[in-house]
């Protein structure tokens, strides 16, 4: 019994940690800057925080400049990983040291390459676009993505594509028959982190943008100013921001499980 | 149904070398098996005739076909393997149709293939499974269907991985009784690899010891068993394991003995025809089953007499490990025998069935 109420009592706690900053979010959009300090529990909702955001600091182009930025370089690194992390779990290419170079980009602080990127890119005039951005996403996910996709190839037994040789099929019909409906679940999650990932990523964002490219992430933090902080506006900013995300989780939730459990689909 | 022939195939892995110069041929119909301990090169030989693996001296042949340049698709075998490779998101049903499903095998409606495929999980009692996934069925079930997707067509050959290896000891009876009915039925050739002698020697009609990638003996069952061509092909038929005894022949006054560590051996006219062209003077490794060794407890004058080492009761008798200094000697004895370790015994050998060997490798307590 003792060990039973532990055990919800720590799963109350985690929960609490993990929903009450997303709920204090939309609690905080909704409340009017009297309402935001006050200490009441009870308040009468309102929309201003979030008219404030589409008329008076208009942040659609930072949401819309995350969405390019990240479902662009999402789809690059996808476009390069899958292939490249088949290639690493089937056929050993490079005998390893090609995926230790691939993944070695991440093995040191993302900071210490700004500079040299930095540079870089004002000489090329990539300062502040959408395509200096989505490389640079590109340049970070591809390491971490093609890592995860490797695992996931390296799962299907080789024997699984020798049999359907044997069986008669190409090797066309068998990435189609065989490896892609097995990959599936590893392609969704990898997809997911690289979309989150980008989304969420604000270093880089904030050294190499300014204001043509600015992020939903940095356009955030233009409301912490060195006078006051705007808590209702950024709330409704924020809650709006975190949506994409909520969202891929909930729809990824299904592949998730099944991605996490993969080892059980072997034969 | 067709032949397959290996003509000289070496195949090198870096600098180990797999297959060294393995020539045999198997016949049509004929139930063919490929034995020897892990790392002997059986499932590399499978390899290699399916197209798994590639890049090899000497000539593959299937039928009158070299296959050396064929890609797997055109080879027409169908293999099982060891760990099955179903496929995972498929139902059974799917799994044993894929084959019938390939752009090879056109010609076929779908209620053909479907009907085809049902006809195969039949044959091997697995009708009622049909619509399950494969990470619903256990061991044996997997198996069935692995048996059943190579079955559904007709190949030219079939190459089976080990196919019962991972089923436990009762299911692998079973299953072994299963493979020489279907085997029986389909009357096509077979390339079976084992490394469980009971497989060899119950299912085959002929098997091939390998030994490092070479044949160390091809032969009929009951020949292997009978007359071991060597030492090693002695240690791997037969469980218990068959006693190995390093000694020198003597002769005198026109009787043979056996000179071995704690052991001097009368040996009876009839060893002489099984010498193998070992004399008198040479060193020898004489082989004899642990059945042809009889444990006497407290023992007869006339016998030899050695420590007990360690007894271990079996389902119907007990098998007495006895001191031979370097090695064990291993003797059967009637099931009630009670002997403590030390005990000395008397050990009654039945020379007439004794094997005489080159020594080949190294032999340890």
């Amino acid at each position: 019994m003792l060990r039973k109420s532990l055990f919800w009592l720590a799963i109350a706690i985690i929960l609490f940690a993990f929903t009450f900053p997303v709920f204090w979010v939309y609690v905080t959009s909704l409340k009017s800057p009297d309402d935001i300090f006050g200490t009441g529990l009870i308040f009468k909702p309102t929309l201003y925080n979030y008219e404030y955001i589409i008329n008076v600091r208009p942040a659609l182009n930072e949401l819309l400049n995350s969405l390019i930025v990240s479902i662009a370089s999402t789809a690059v690194v996808m476009a390069i990983s899958v292939p490249a992390a088949y290639s690493f779990a089937r056929f050993n290419t490079g005998n390893g040291h090609i995926l230790f170079i691939t993944i070695s980009t991440r093995m040191f602080p993302g900071v210490v390459a700004a500079i040299p990127f930095f540079i870089a890119f004002r000489d090329l005039g990539l300062l502040d676009t959408h395509l200096g951005l989505t490389l640079l996403y590109v340049y970070f996910n591809m390491s971490f993505a093609t890592f995860l996709l490797y695992g996931f190839f390296k799962e299907i037994p080789a024997s699984l594509e020798y049999a359907a040789m044997l069986d008669g099929y190409s090797r066309i019909d068998i990435l189609r028959k065989i490896v892609f409906p097995l990959i599936k679940p590893g392609v969704a999650i990898t997809t997911m982190f690289c979309l989150i990932w980008s989304w969420n990523e604000f270093l880089y964002a904030f050294l190499f943008t300014r204001r043509i490219a600015r992020t939903a992430s940095v356009g955030l933090s233009t409301f912490w100013g060195s006078v006051e902080i705007q808590w209702g506006p950024m709330a409704a900013f924020m809650g709006i921001a975190i949506l994409p995300t909520l969202l891929a989780a909930w729809l990824m939730q299904r592949h998730i499980v099944r991605g996490l459990t993969f080892g059980a689909v072997k034969g | 149904m067709a032949t397959v022939t290996l003509q000289n195939v070496t195949k090198r892995f870096g600098r180990t070398t797999a297959l060294n110069d393995l020539s045999f041929q198997c016949e049509e119909g004929e139930f063919f098996t490929l034995f020897g301990p892990s790392g002997a090169g059986k499932t590399t030989t499978l390899e290699l005739i399916a197209g798994i693996k590639s890049r090899y001296e000497g000539r593959i042949l299937i039928g009158d076909r070299d296959v050396g340049k064929l890609p797997l698709q055109e080879r027409n075998v169908a293999m099982a393997f060891e760990n099955y490779a179903l496929y995972p998101h498929m139902t059974v049903a799917e799994n044993i149709a894929f084959p019938l499903r390939s752009p090879r095998a056109r010609g076929r409606t779908a209620a053909e293939v479907e009907q085809r495929a049902r006809e195969a999980a039949e044959q091997l009692g697995i009708g009622h499974l049909l619509d399950r996934n494969p990470v619903q069925l256990s061991g044996g079930q997997k198996q069935r269907v692995s048996l059943a997707r190579a079955l559904v067509r007709e190949p030219d050959v079939f190459l089976l991985d080990e196919p019962i290896a991972h089923l436990d000891a009762k299911l692998r009876t079973s299953a072994r009784a299963n493979l020489k009915d279907i085997a029986h039925r389909l009357g096509t050739t077979i390339l079976y690899v084992t490394h469980d002698y009971r497989e060899a020697l119950g299912l085959s009609d002929r098997i091939c010891i390998l030994r490092e990638g070479s044949v160390e003996q091809l032969g009929k069952p009951r020949e292997i068993y009978a007359q071991p061509a060597s030492d090693f092909v002695a240690h791997l038929i037969g469980d218990p394991v068959t006693n190995l005894i390093d000694g020198s022949i003597a002769e005198e006054g026109g009787a043979l003995s056996f000179h071995g560590p704690l052991l001097d051996l009368p040996l009876p006219d009839a060893c002489r025809a099984r010498l193998n062209g070992h004399g008198p003077g040479g060193a020898v490794r004489l082989g004899i089953r642990p059945r042809d060794v009889r444990a006497h407890p407290g023992g007869a004058d006339d016998l030899p007499r050695l420590p007990v080492y360690g007894v271990e009761h079996t389902a119907d008798h007990a098998l007495i490990h006895l001191d031979l200094g370097p090695t064990i000697l291993t003797a059967e004895a009637p099931f009630q025998t009670r002997l403590a370790v030390g005990d000395p015994v008397g050990v009654e050998f039945s020379l007439d069935k004794a094997h005489f060997f080159e020594k080949t490798f190294e032999l340890s307590k």
